[in-house]
C-alpha cells in the first residue's frame, strides 16, 4: 500500500470495487501511517476545558493522552488508558460510530480538515496490547464479600461485571445463549467488526474473576428467584428482545429475512444465496448495515424502502452516504403492504406514502396514497424495523417500574424502582450503541457498588 | 523585548498574547473552533473566554506574527508507568 498524505486519504468510504463481503469497512492502519495519524493529533485539553473529542466519548476514554502515548511510540500506555476507560475499546475501536462522536468534534473538523482517525488508533494501541500476552490489563481489588448477579453477557453485562470484579465484588454472569458478547457477536455486520477483538476481550474480563455461567437462561419466575437469593445486587443487561414481529401477508415465504437472523446467518458463515435483487424494510442504522451487507454478498440492485423522507431516517447521515456511495439505492416514501412468491419470494408489493401531522415521536406521520400501489420484484427482503422489548421478562421483577417498556432507572446510579436491581444498555435505551452500553454499565457499576458497602464508603471519606 | 504580553491562564496552563507583535489579521478568530478569540479596540487578539479554551494550539500555529503562545508546564505524556518485565500490579 503506498503512503498517500494523511490529509488526502478517503475517509470510511470505499469505491465500488473495494467492496467484498468480510472486508472490513475501516481497515488497520499500516505502522507507519499510525505514526503519522497520530502525530496530527494536537493533544487538547486544558485543565477546565477537557478536549472535545474526550467529552464526546460517552464512554470518557482520554483520547488525546492516549494519541500522545502512540505518537511516543507507547502503545501499552495508551492501551492502558483506553481500557481503563472502556473495557471493552478494541470493540468499541471498530464499531463506534466516531464520525458522530470523537472524529465528529475534533478541532481539525472546524478548519474543514479531516479528524485525526481516532478509532483507527484506539484499534491499533488494542490491538497491540491483546495480542501481547504479558501487556498490562486492570487487575482486580481486595474481596469485598459482596455478591452480584449479572443478567445478559452482552457489552453492558460484560463491562458492568468487568468493573464490579475490579472493584472487588464477586460477580456471576447468566447469559441464555452458549456464547458471549451477546449482540456484539451476533448482531453487528461483519463488515463493521467480524468477532476478532471480542474474545480476548471476554477473556481478560473473565480473568479479573469474573465467573460466566453461558446456556443459562432466566426463563422463569423461579430462576430469577434463585438469582435473586445469592445475590446482594442484581444488574439487568438482558437487552431487548427478538425483532419486532409486523405481520405481512407472505412473510412465511422462503427469501423473507429479519435482520437479527440475516446478520447472524453472515456471521455464521450460513448465508447461501440471496439473488440478485434484496429490498431491506426500515429506515435506521440496522436497515443501513444489512443493505451494506447485502452488496457485499453480491447483490446486483439493493433498495431500502423506509416510510417517512430521507429526512426523518434514523439513521446516521454518513452510514446514508456510506450506503449510497456503495450503490444502494432509496425508495422513500415508500411501504411494504405483502409479499408475493409461489414457492419463493418473487416480489413486494408496496404503497408510496406523504407526510401528514407529526405524530407521538415528534416526526411525520406518513400517510398511504390510495391508488399508488406498485410490484416491486425482489428475490430477498429483509424486516429490519426495530427489537421488541422484553416485557414478560422485566414483569417478573418485583416493584419494577417501566416507562416506554424500559425499566425506568436514576440515570446517575443505574438504580432501577426495585433497589436491588439495577439495569443498562439496550433494555433501557431501546437500541443504542455499543459504547452508550459501556457507559451505562460503568454507571451501573459505581451505582451498585456504592449500594452494597455505603458504610464503608462513608468510612473511608 | 517581550514586554507587552497578556496571559490568559486556565489552572497552571494558559494562552499568552504578546500584544506588541500583534497586527490585528484576524487569522486567529477565524480559525479557532471554540470562538473565543477577538480583536479589540486597538485590532490587537484577545481571549474573550479562557475557560472554553481547549488549547488545540491552532491560533499558535496560524499566527503569522508568532503573537501567541501556549503555556504548557508539563507534557501530557509521561514515561511508561507499567513495569516493562510484564509482572504488572495495580
Amino acid at each position: 500500500m503506498s503512503l498517500a498524505h494523511p490529509e488526502t486519504l478517503p475517509h470510511g468510504i470505499l469505491p465500488p470495487e473495494a467492496v467484498r463481503l468480510f472486508t472490513e469497512v475501516k481497515p488497520p492502519l499500516a505502522d507507519d501511517a499510525v505514526a503519522l495519524e497520530a502525530d496530527r493529533c494536537l493533544v487538547c485539553g486544558g485543565p477546565t476545558a477537557p478536549a472535545p473529542c474526550a467529552a464526546a466519548c460517552p464512554a470518557m476514554v482520554d483520547v488525546p493522552r492516549f494519541i500522545d502515548a502512540i505518537a511516543h511510540d507507547d502503545w501499552e500506555g495508551a492501551a492502558e488508558l483506553i481500557f481503563a476507560s472502556n473495557l471493552l475499546g478494541a470493540s468499541c475501536a471498530r464499531v463506534c460510530p466516531t464520525e458522530e462522536l470523537c472524529e465528529g468534534a475534533c478541532v481539525l473538523t472546524a478548519q474543514g480538515r479531516r479528524p485525526v482517525e481516532i478509532g483507527r488508533l484506539q484499534r491499533y494501541a488494542t490491538d497491540q496490547a491483546l495480542h501481547n500476552p504479558w501487556s498490562t490489563f486492570r487487575t482486580p481489588a481486595r474481596p469485598t464479600g459482596k455478591r452480584i448477579a449479572v443478567i445478559g453477557a452482552g457489552p453492558a453485562g460484560l463491562v458492568c461485571a468487568g468493573e464490579l470484579a475490579i472493584l472487588g465484588h464477586a460477580v456471576r454472569i447468566y447469559e441464555a445463549r452458549s456464547d458471549s458478547g451477546g449482540l456484539v457477536r451476533h448482531a453487528i455486520a461483519p463488515y463493521r467488526l467480524d468477532q476478532e477483538p471480542l474474545e480476548d476481550e471476554v477473556q481478560r474480563i473473565l480473568a479479573l474473576g469474573v465467573e460466566l455461567y453461558l446456556g443459562r437462561p432466566v426463563d422463569s419466575p423461579e430462576a430469577l428467584r434463585r438469582i435473586e437469593a445469592e445475590a446482594d445486587a442484581i444488574f439487568l443487561g438482558v437487552g431487548m428482545g427478538a425483532d419486532v414481529d409486523q405481520p405481512y401477508p407472505g412473510d412465511h415465504l422462503p427469501g423473507v429475512w429479519n435482520s437479527l437472523d440475516f446478520i447472524e446467518a453472515i456471521k455464521l458463515r450460513h448465508m447461501t444465496g440471496i439473488g440478485r435483487r434484496v429490498a431491506v424494510i426500515g429506515g435506521g442504522n440496522t436497515a443501513i448495515d444489512v443493505a451494506r451487507e447485502a452488496v457485499r454478498l453480491g447483490a446486483e440492485d439493493v433498495v431500502l424502502l423506509y416510510r417517512r423522507s430521507e429526512a426523518e431516517m434514523p439513521a446516521y447521515h454518513f452510514e446514508v452516504e456510506g450506503a449510497r456511495a456503495e450503490g444502494v439505492r432509496f425508495e422513500w416514501l415508500t411501504n411494504p403492504l405483502s409479499f408475493v412468491g409461489e414457492s419463493h419470494l418473487s416480489g413486494v408489493i408496496c404503497q408510496r406514502m406523504r407526510l401528514g401531522e407529526p405524530d407521538a415521536s415528534g416526526r411525520a406521520r406518513p400517510v398511504p396514497q390510495p391508488g399508488s400501489e406498485f410490484l416491486l420484484p425482489v428475490d430477498t427482503v429483509v424486516r429490519a424495523i426495530g427489537q421488541k422489548p422484553r416485557l414478560e421478562f422485566l414483569r417478573w421483577v418485583d416493584g419494577l417500574e417501566l416507562r416506554n417498556g424500559r425499566p425506568a432507572v436514576d440515570p446517575a446510579t443505574g438504580q432501577t424502582s426495585n433497589p436491588r436491581y439495577f439495569a443498562g444498555g439496550d433494555v433501557l435505551n431501546g437500541g443504542g450503541t455499543v459504547v452508550e452500553a459501556v457507559r451505562a454499565a460503568k454507571i451501573a457499576a459505581l451505582g451498585i457498588d456504592a449500594f452494597v458497602r455505603p458504610f464503608e464508603r462513608q468510612a473511608a471519606s | 523585548m517581550r514586554t507587552d504580553a497578556v496571559r490568559y491562564a486556565q489552572g497552571e496552563m494558559a494562552l499568552v498574547v504578546h500584544r506588541n507583535y500583534c497586527k490585528g489579521c484576524g487569522i486567529c478568530v477565524a480559525d479557532c473552533p471554540e470562538k473565543i478569540l477577538a480583536l479589540d479596540e486597538h485590532q490587537v487578539a484577545v481571549v474573550t473566554a479562557i475557560g472554553r479554551c481547549v488549547f488545540c494550539g491552532i491560533c499558535a500555529v496560524r499566527c503569522p506574527d508568532f503573537a501567541i503562545a501556549i503555556d504548557r508546564p508539563a507534557p501530557r505524556w509521561t514515561a511508561p508507568s507499567h513495569d516493562p518485565g510484564g509482572m504488572a500490579c495495580a
